[in-house]
């Protein structure tokens, strides 16, 4: 039998680590969010670049 | 103008080292980069050659990279947005190709008419031969 001295312990760092790594995780599913709203006006901008490439006169020569 | 070239060169390197969708996003912005670089090409050139300082057959040489670049430039941008919707990773590497290839061709009307600017126009515009070279793929893509 594990005694109970030990087990509470050990509790302290065991909840420390529990608590990095759903920091971590909210951290990165918040760069995730970043991206991707970048990534998105991003391709908007491009949208409106390809538009004026395709829109630029060439002369008939 | 050539500096803007290189920025798009080195985007798409960069794109190669990022993953997932930090890859697109570099070559999404490369692309857009391209794209304006194209219209301020262009835009010069057709400046040229309306106020006559270049003659039809070196305008000519513009025009006909011009329409494979609109075409393939157009296959690109749908191919990233595909990519961008699927994750799909290695359509976005094959659109970063295409986009790598676009950009060396415009480096050179880029180069030729910046050193034609550069000497007031009291030289020849000396477009490299075969312009198109290397475009003919991203031409059968948009195909």
């Amino acid at each position: 039998m594990i005694p109970i001295g030990l087990i509470v312990a050990a509790l302290p760092p065991l909840i420390d680590g529990i608590t990095r790594i759903i920091e971590s995780i909210k951290q990165s599913s918040e760069a995730t969010e970043e991206l991707k709203l970048k990534l998105d006006a991003a391709l908007e901008r491009l949208d409106e670049t390809n538009r004026a490439v395709q829109s630029l006169p060439i002369h008939d020569v | 103008m050539r500096y803007g070239l290189a920025v798009v060169l080195a985007a798409l390197v960069l794109a190669g080292c990022a993953t997932g969708a930090k890859n697109i996003l570099v070559s999404v912005e490369g692309a857009d980069l391209l794209g304006r670089e194209f219209i301020s090409v262009g835009s010069s050139y057709n400046a040229l050659h309306t106020s006559k300082q270049i003659s039809d057959a070196e305008y000519k040489m513009w025009a006909d990279f011009a329409k494979v670049f609109k075409p393939g430039y157009d296959e690109a941008v749908k191919s990233l947005k595909a990519a961008r919707v699927a994750n799909d990773q290695v359509q976005a590497k094959q659109s970063s190709d295409a986009i790598r290839t676009l950009t060396l061709r415009l480096g050179e009307f880029a180069g030729a008419v910046f050193t034609y600017i550069q000497r007031g126009g009291k030289s020849e515009l000396g477009i490299p031969e075969e312009p198109a070279r290397g475009l003919r793929l991203v031409a059968r893509r948009a195909a």
